[in-house]
């Protein structure tokens, strides 16, 4: 059924990653993408390849979690390969007609499908350890040093929280309008594209006049619990930055450094 | 010619771990022109029972036959099938949520159409289901969205009634309206049965709504029909239908009471003028009894 | 107590203006349950508004334990002394788990953490949620969803409650566990309540029943002298309850009274 949609992929547990603040682990993923354009040579990859496995494991999410996570881009990853192979100049090494794979374009293609799979997986892993609100929070802590340059950090959190309370909300409403304009004969499936974009309209009317409803009954609910913006506000859940955090932190940074080094030294 | 449910089996999301079986070996016939109630808790089935009815969803086991043809049967042709489907109107709850058009009119015009009528004979369809439902013409030029909460209603059943089906199935039409809203929309319910011969199948939680009107209800339970029967028959259950939380009407459960007490009273009354003459009577038989004494 | 002086709210729009609150003089007393009663476009759910300043009056005043809606500065403390349930469940929820919207109002106020932990978890145990807490909004029952708004609203320790039609839009079963929550807050925890309904089935419940109509209060009493005005309630197209309208019908022969409520009742009295 429709209500069992879940928004994001949060897998439950209790593992170190799962235990990290949010913040630490925004900032780690970013770490992590740096450094993964840092790198330009074996070693390097070497570096991150072992680095992504070793917070894998530390996880202790399937594999088979993060290989979901790459399928919808595999078409993607395997052209990009394909074009790195076969565009890179150097020496060649299998021709067909006009078409030729040199040594150099098969690293190339190397590193590049591994860089995408460990930028997927790495995402991945944030989302999959992570609540959506818990992520919320951390953008919304993090953006908010940007706020005396006018980001409207609190804001934009509470439009995300509320985003994620109401999609399963409207989903389900979009299953009931169809059913009943199914029922007074409505045709989704058929007809040209004009046509069909038409047969929306009995769908699109209804849910956004709801969603407007509903929006002003939710104004004046938050206005009626003494809703007055972020100011003065606190949380039930404060985010702490513990022992663990610090590590986490050092750990990133020592991972780039380790990258920028691969990069001079090797 | 009947509508037949023939060993229906319904399972949401079947094939994975969230599996959950709806509905399980269903039978039921309803004849044309009767007044079914069919009642039921949230969550026993009665809402995809009435889905599967109007073909909205195929059941995973059994058959929903339409005057002997099978709706879901793959070898009838798709548009017959169609046709067919939509001889059984559906309302759902809180119909009005599916209102979108700029006018009263247009907007029951859009199931005629759906079904290939032209320009006017979708307009003259519309119009006489306005009448049916009682909304004065005045308003077909009017936005559906500035009219009352109950005359909203009323224009997404005429919506429905407009496609002329020969069995209309509503769901929990009074929800939300206040007492008059609702007095007024059950009467014009049992008005289209009466008088335009459209068999009406009323889906409820209140006993008291559907004892009044309906010829045979049939109670819903964890997916199964759990008893079906006239009202006086239905009630006669009484201590089980508590205990499935449904309960019976005020008066019957008035009378049933008295009849404890030792009162010689029928227990199979649900209208109020009935249950006064028939507490008189023993009252007074009572009172005789005690002079005599 | 909550003291309405000669109330009017009037709406203005293109087409005219129409007058919601009529002119009304009401005081609502410190642990009462008072029900208001009325049909659909009657002006109680206006009416609601203006006890918690969603509204403010376009004539009169609204005073709250001595404060008035209108002075701003005092605006939060009113909508802290009284909590609103609406009745679109799904409509007053923010959060995306239970425990985190019930602490959503608390947060509001500024409290420190381990204070709107200790509130949370008592005002979802006072509602019997506690087991949900983790649990999305969007998985529950109607009922359960109201009443994790409830837990919402205490949690924030109001001495008033408006409910606006909570049960509207509920099933039988959601319906009594909304209004067995109502009634235990007004018993136990000795919260005002003020039950803006169409049901008589609730209005019964209430130590004072005020019916209203076209903007006005048509009369108000205890449930007892409300309800056996059978024809007046009919007239403004009211329910009356079913024991009620039979009591009557078979008083004038049997002498038993006009004003009974319950089943009990009239059984009791026939066999005496």
């Amino acid at each position: 059924m429709l209500r069992d949609v879940t928004i994001g992929q949060y897998l439950p547990g209790n593992s170190l990653l799962h235990r990290l603040d949010p913040r630490s682990k925004i900032n780690g993923v970013l770490f992590f993408m740096i450094s993964l354009f840092v790198i330009n040579n074996m070693v390097g990859y070497w570096l991150m390849v072992i680095s992504a496995v070793g917070m894998i494991l530390l996880s202790r999410i399937p594999l088979k979690y993060f290989l979901k996570g790459i399928k919808p881009l595999l078409l993607i990853i395997i052209l990009t390969v394909i074009l790195q192979a076969l565009m890179t100049p150097g020496e060649i090494i299998w021709q067909w007609k006009f078409l030729h794979v040199t040594k150099e374009g098969l690293i190339q293609a190397l590193f590049m499908g591994t860089r995408l799979v460990l930028l997927v997986s790495i995402t991945s892993l944030l989302t999959l350890t992570t609540t959506p609100i818990v992520l919320t929070e951390g953008i919304e802590k993090m953006l908010n040093p940007f706020k005396v340059i006018g980001v409207p950090a609190h804001e934009l959190a509470m439009m995300m929280t509320i985003a994620l309370r109401f999609i399963p909300t409207l989903i389900e409403e979009t299953d009931k309008i169809m059913k009943a304009q199914a029922a007074r004969g409505a045709d989704f499936e058929s007809g040209n594209l004009i046509k069909r974009v038409n047969a929306l309209i009995p769908i699109l009317v209804p849910l956004f006049l709801s969603a407007l409803k509903r929006a002003e009954d939710l104004a004046t609910a938050m206005e009626a619990r003494g809703y007055h913006g972020g100011e003065g506000r606190t949380r039930l859940k404060e985010l702490h930055f513990a022992g663990k955090d610090y590590g986490a932190f050092g750990m990133a940074v020592i991972l780039l450094l380790a990258a920028i080094a691969t990069r001079v030294l090797f | 010619m009947p509508l037949e449910v023939k060993n229906v089996e319904y399972t949401y999301s079947p094939n994975t771990p969230n599996a959950s079986v709806a509905l399980k070996g269903v039978d039921l016939t309803i004849d044309e022109g009767e007044f079914v109630g069919i009642i039921g808790h949230t969550g026993s089935g009665k809402s995809t029972l009435v889905q599967l009815l109007c073909g909205l969803m195929e059941p995973s086991e059994g058959q929903i036959l339409i005057d002997g043809v099978d709706i879901n049967n793959k070898e009838t042709p798709k548009d017959i099938r169609k046709k067919l489907r939509l001889q059984v109107g559906m309302v759902f709850q809180y119909p009005e949520h599916q209102l979108f058009e700029e006018t009263v009119l247009k907007d029951i015009c859009f199931g005629p159409k759906n079904l290939g009528f032209n320009e006017e004979e979708a307009k003259k369809l519309a119009k006489d289901a306005m009448k049916k439902v009682g909304l004065p013409l005045k308003y077909a030029e009017e936005s559906p969205f500035d009219l009352s909460g109950g005359q909203k209603r009323r224009v997404a059943i005429a919506g429905v009634l407009a496609m002329k089906p020969k069995y209309l199935i509503l769901d929990e039409p009074t929800a939300g309206l206040d007492p008059q809203g609702r007095e007024e929309i059950l009467a014009q319910v049992q008005q289209m049965q009466k008088e335009l011969g459209i068999t009406i199948i009323l889906v409820s939680h209140s006993m008291d709504d559907v004892a009044r009107f309906a010829d045979r209800i049939i109670v819903m339970n964890k997916g199964e029909k759990y008893l079906e029967g006239t009202p006086r028959e239905i009630f006669a259950h009484d201590e089980e239908l508590i205990s499935l939380g449904l309960g019976i009407p005020q008066v019957t459960q008035i009378l049933k009471r008295l009849q404890k007490e030792g009162w010689a009273v029928r227990t199979d009354i649900v209208e109020l003028d009935a249950a006064k003459e028939e507490i008189l009577k023993a009252w007074r038989a009572r009172k005789g009894g005690n002079n005599h004494a | 107590m909550i003291q309405l002086e000669n109330l009017t709210h009037t709406y203005s729009s293109e087409q005219g203006k129409n007058v919601a609150v009529d002119n009304i003089s009401l005081e609502i007393h410190k642990g009462e349950h008072l029900a208001i009663l009325g049909q659909n476009g009657c002006g109680k759910s206006t009416l609601a508004k203006h006890l918690n300043a969603l509204l403010l009056p376009t004539a009169g005043r609204v005073i709250v334990e001595g404060m008035d809606t209108k002075d701003e500065s005092k605006l939060w403390q009113i909508r802290q002394t009284v909590g609103m349930v609406f009745q679109n469940p799904d409509n007053q929820l923010v959060a995306t788990t239970v425990e985190e919207d019930c602490a959503f109002g608390v947060e509001n106020l500024g409290l420190e953490p381990k204070l709107i932990r200790q509130r949370v978890d008592e005002a979802l145990a006072t509602v019997g949620m506690s087991e949900f807490k983790e649990k999305a909004p969007h998985l529950l029952s109607g009922g359960q969803k109201q009443r994790v708004a409830i837990a919402g609203i205490i949690a924030m320790r109001p001495q008033y409650i408006v409910f606006d039609e909570p049960t509207a839009m509920l099933d039988p079963h959601g319906r009594s566990e909304v209004i067995q929550t109502m009634q235990k807050l007004n018993k136990e925890e000795n919260i005002t309540i003020i039950n803006i309904t169409h049901f008589m089935e609730e209005a019964v419940l209430a130590d004072r029943v005020v019916v209203m109509d076209k903007g006005k209060i048509a009369f108000m009493g205890t449930p007892k002298e409300v309800f056996r005005q059978v024809e007046r309630l009919k007239a403004l197209h009211l329910d009356v309850p079913v024991v009620t309208e039979l009591a009557q019908a078979i008083g004038a022969e049997t002498g038993i009274d006009g004003d009974i409520l319950t089943i009990e009742e009239l059984v009791v009295s026939l066999c005496r």
